[in-house]
């Protein structure tokens, strides 16, 4: 059976490369710095005795109100 | 790059200037940050949180739960205490503890008892302000719960330095062209219908110094222009890069008259500017300027209106400012 944080650490690195390729150069170290914090955070958690369900959940919201940025990031003109 | 760096706490300039890089500020509330705090309320069972930044002479809460508040005196933060160390600063009961026990938060609303406060540090190791859990009743915070405080700790200051790299042109420092676009929708909504003006500026002849020097020094000149610029404008005021050699602007508060003497003003910065990679070549821009007004449909039309003055300003032979 999968640990909460293997399990979210699977979720946050896919989440991770799935914006890799189209963010300008410069975020990329920046994304994935904030994902090893969130994977850090992610364990504490864990130790904390909060259940695999509830950091799932945790992790999401913090995806989530991030995206926005990330979308931001992704500038028209580097895709073109 | 590396997000540990060793604490300078004897730098207040430089801890300002730290904190100032991230342009947050006096901002309105972001959602990453409410749901930060939402979070670590439910997980440490904390009836306030609140995510403190220390001001020269404040602590202004970025997002803070369990309390109306926006600000307080920096005299009186418990965070001012957090920040001067690396390590957390837990308080299981301010009333015996002398540093707080007189302390206005707590003979006073909201009657503060316990308190868990872990520093913000910026990646070149300021601390710009702390993390903390408050609560009208003693408390002992066990090493798990000051972990897990730890822990969001560096995820809102990652998602600081997000905010900031996703935000500005790596180029120029200045606002990405989304980012813009971004801020300049929340100012057209305002309701008040604020007076405001709309620069769109076209360093001149940029080609052909792309061309006669190469990319390297076009980027140089992109640079200085994008610094002169910034440097000539007020905290209010708002720049971004268009994209290639254009840059937008947006003058909060100014009339018609005060846009067009600013505009002027930077025209002249610009035009100024001695760059030794160019050969004593001038660099110089057309600006087509666009106020705001009632008659204004959208953001689209006020940026066709800037757009046209632009094309104006260049087909009347450059350097020079024109109006809507």
């Amino acid at each position: 059976m999968p640990t909460p944080a293997k399990d979210t650490a699977t979720e946050l690195k896919r989440f991770v490369a799935k914006w890799e390729g189209d963010l300008p150069a410069e975020i990329v170290p920046v994304l994935r710095e904030h994902y090893q914090h969130l994977l850090v955070l992610t364990k504490a958690l864990q130790a904390a005795g909060r259940s695999q369900d509830e950091i799932r959940n945790d992790v999401h919201i913090l995806i989530r109100s991030y995206e926005a940025k990330i979308l931001e990031a992704i500038r028209p003109e580097d895709m073109l | 790059m590396t997000f540990t760096a060793k604490l300078k706490s004897n730098d207040e300039h430089g801890r300002l200037a730290a904190l100032k890089r991230y342009q947050i500020l006096d901002t309105a509330p972001e959602v990453e940050f409410e749901d930060i705090i939402s979070l670590v309320k439910t997980v440490l069972n904390a009836p306030i949180v609140a995510i403190s930044l220390i001001d020269s002479d404040r602590q202004w809460f970025k997002a803070i739960s369990g309390v109306d508040a926006s600000e307080t005196p920096r005299s009186i933060a418990f965070c001012d205490h957090t920040i001067r160390h690396d390590i957390p600063l837990k308080v299981e009961d301010a009333t015996r503890d002398p540093r707080f026990a007189n302390n206005p938060l707590v003979t006073g609303a909201p009657g503060v008892r316990c308190y868990l406060g872990v520093p913000l540090q910026s990646p070149d190791g300021y601390n710009i302000g702390s993390l903390c859990v408050l609560g009208d009743t003693p408390r002992v915070f066990t090493d798990e719960e000051v972990t897990v405080l730890q822990s969001f700790a560096s995820v809102i200051v990652s998602q600081m330095e997000l905010r900031l790299v996703s935000r500005h042109d790596v180029l120029t420092g200045v606002l990405t062209r989304s980012a813009f676009e971004v801020r300049l929708k929340a100012e057209f909504d305002k309701p008040e219908n604020a007076p405001a003006a709309l620069l769109l500026l076209d360093i001149d002849h940029f080609k052909s110094i792309n061309d006669s020097f190469g990319h390297a020094t076009g980027d140089v000149a992109l640079r200085a222009v994008g610094k002169t610029l910034q440097d000539n404008l007020r905290d209010t005021d708002m720049i971004g890069r268009y994209g290639g050699e254009e840059f937008l602007i947006l003058l909060r508060n100014v009339t018609p008259e005060d846009a067009l003497a600013k505009s002027e003003r930077l025209r002249r910065s610009v035009s100024q500017l001695r760059l030794k990679e160019l050969a004593g070549r001038k660099l110089t821009i057309s600006i087509g300027l666009a106020c705001r007004t009632d008659t204004l449909a959208s953001i689209d039309e006020w940026m066709r209106r800037a757009d046209k003055s632009l094309y104006d300003a260049k087909n009347a032979g450059r350097n020079q400012v024109v109006a809507a």
